[in-house]
């Protein structure tokens, strides 16, 4: 009987995971088609309104001027990403540090959170040229600027996570007499984990908005600076052309921590 | 007070008080003397606050006594807990759920780091009846496999005295009656010595060889020799030795609670103070 039962689980569980594969399909198979019918719509009002292509350029348009400008965008499309992913590596680095240093030294968590706290507060359109005037012109200046968004969505979510632990479970280490680097390790890091993902869902696309409004600001390079320039060149083709880079890059960031989400949430240890 | 050299429990005039915030204190444990020979099975039985979980607690080191002693094996609880002679079950089976059935039973040998003297996981699992379900993680299984993936884990450190603190308590009355007969098979194979805190008076007499009845205010009101034999099998609770222990384990509850209330009556709650 204990046979069947071990035959039954194994069924139950290999049929949750294929009902997934299909669902998967059909799931990114509706937002596709959506987006096609989104564009096709778009082109189609263009047409029927005839708006002029410096107002407002349709999808054909755009698409030729991402294939005619494909170099240039590309190249500044990498400085932005390099912008955000480099503060976003910083902010998040700098986050974790801090939130196990709150957990195990409470007067640094009393000094430095209300810190934490009135950085996150400031705009980013108003600490950007601030940033700018102490750390240049290039890429630091970004970098910087990403950084401090980066940081205290996930501060904040990493603190709570690694309190998240109930006192049941934590009785249970302290009557193993678990240190206080094993229950961090195999308790309160892997209840953290979701929080942790949960913010960095923010912070991926936050992090490329905060590095093109730096841009803004003032820049050589980068995506951001291409959007000042073209708007000021009425060029509105090669405009929507990199807003529509910026989109997509900010959506492969956040993919990418999407799948790092899973990929992380599937682990067990055996 | 004469140590043993292994298994002995024993309490001894043990009080527990908290503080509350706000001032003022929770008397929790009153003058509990309490004395369990190596090898046997004792339940502790009592309404909801007579402390029977604090005493637990005390024995796992984790509420310090405000009075009194609790000696595990000559030992002091924090004696006996650096040296695991003790393991704990509580009422949630608190599984990390990150990890298969096969990984939190052996959560407490990584923990401890130890293994000479240990069980290995593979041997506890089996030994539970749940080796099938290795790969298992606590999302799969029902309330009370997760509970005996806590048992067995808490035999992975061969403990000397099992405290097991209402650990079927949150399980429907098929899954606890069956989990009741593991556990005395269990206690057969290891021979360890077990204290059940529970507040079913059934599942006392139907496990134990003695049953300790506490109250809220009274502490240790009383004992009873559970005289039915071993081994008991599920047909005991229709037994004559059955139905007489529990209806001498009422007789004390009963007495008990109408005391409380007679002393409420004529001195007041202790709260007021």
């Amino acid at each position: 009987m204990v046979k069947q039962a071990q035959t039954e689980h194994e069924i139950a569980r290999a049929r949750s995971r294929r009902l997934s594969r299909r669902t998967w399909l059909v799931r990114s198979g509706t937002a596709v088609l959506v987006l096609v019918v989104l564009a096709a719509l778009w082109q189609w009002i263009i047409w029927w309104r005839r708006v002029p292509v410096y107002v407002v350029p349709g999808p054909i348009d755009v698409f030729g001027g991402l294939k005619d400008n494909w170099q240039p965008l590309v190249s500044n499309m990498g400085t932005t990403a390099l912008e955000a992913a480099a503060g976003f590596a910083v902010g998040t680095v700098v986050a974790c540090l801090l939130a196990v240093s709150f957990l195990y030294l409470p007067p640094i968590r009393a000094g430095l959170m209300p810190v934490a706290i009135a950085v996150s507060t400031v705009p980013l359109v108003a600490i950007a040229p601030i940033l700018i005037l102490i750390f240049g012109q290039g890429l630091l200046s970004k970098v910087v600027m990403t950084s401090m968004i980066c940081f205290f969505p996930t501060l904040v979510n990493l603190v709570r996570g690694l309190e998240a632990v109930d006192q049941e479970t934590l009785d249970l280490f302290h009557v193993h007499n678990a240190t206080r680097l094993q229950i961090l390790a195999k308790l309160r890091l892997p209840t953290a984990r979701p929080y942790l993902f949960a913010a960095l869902r923010v912070t991926s696309t936050a992090a490329v908005i905060g590095a093109i409004v730096a841009e803004w600001v003032n820049s050589e390079r980068g995506l951001g600076f291409i959007i000042i320039q073209e708007t000021f060149n009425f060029d509105a083709v090669l405009l929507w052309a990199a807003m529509l880079m910026a989109i997509t890059l900010a959506t492969a960031f956040f993919l990418v921590v999407v799948v790092l989400d899973k990929l992380s949430s599937r682990y067990v240890v055996h | 007070m004469v140590s043993s050299p292994r298994g002995h429990f024993d309490a001894e005039n043990l009080w527990v008080e908290y503080s509350v915030v706000g001032g003022g204190s929770v008397l929790a444990l009153r003058a509990v003397d309490l004395s369990v020979a190596e090898g046997e099975f004792v339940a502790i039985v009592g309404p909801s606050g007579c402390g029977k979980s604090t005493l637990l607690r005390v024995a796992c080191n984790l509420v310090p006594p405000t009075r009194g002693t609790v000696t595990i094996g000559g030992r002091s609880p924090a004696q006996a807990r650096a040296e695991h002679k003790v393991g704990v079950v509580f009422q949630s089976p608190t599984l990390l759920p990150w990890r298969t059935a096969l990984a939190n039973t052996r959560l407490g040998l990584e923990l401890v780091r130890r293994t000479e003297g240990t069980r290995t996981p593979e041997e506890m699992l089996n030994l539970v009846g749940l080796s099938e379900f290795a790969s298992a993680i606590p999302m799969e299984l029902s309330g009370g496999m997760k509970q005996r993936v806590a048992i067995a884990r808490a035999l992975t450190l061969n403990p000397e005295v099992l405290l097991m603190d209402e650990p079927f308590g949150a399980l429907d009355e098929f899954t606890r009656a069956a989990l009741g007969q593991e556990l005395l098979r269990i206690w057969q194979a290891t021979g360890c010595t077990i204290v059940f805190v529970t507040h079913s008076i059934e599942e006392a007499v139907t496990l134990a060889d003695r049953v300790v009845v506490m109250s809220a205010r009274r502490g240790v009101v009383g004992e009873i020799e559970v005289g039915i034999p071993r081994p008991r099998g599920p047909l005991v609770m229709e037994s004559e030795g059955w139905f007489a222990a529990a209806r001498e384990v009422r007789k004390l509850l009963r007495g008990a609670s109408a005391q409380a209330v007679r002393s409420e009556v004529t001195e007041g709650s202790p709260h007021n103070r």
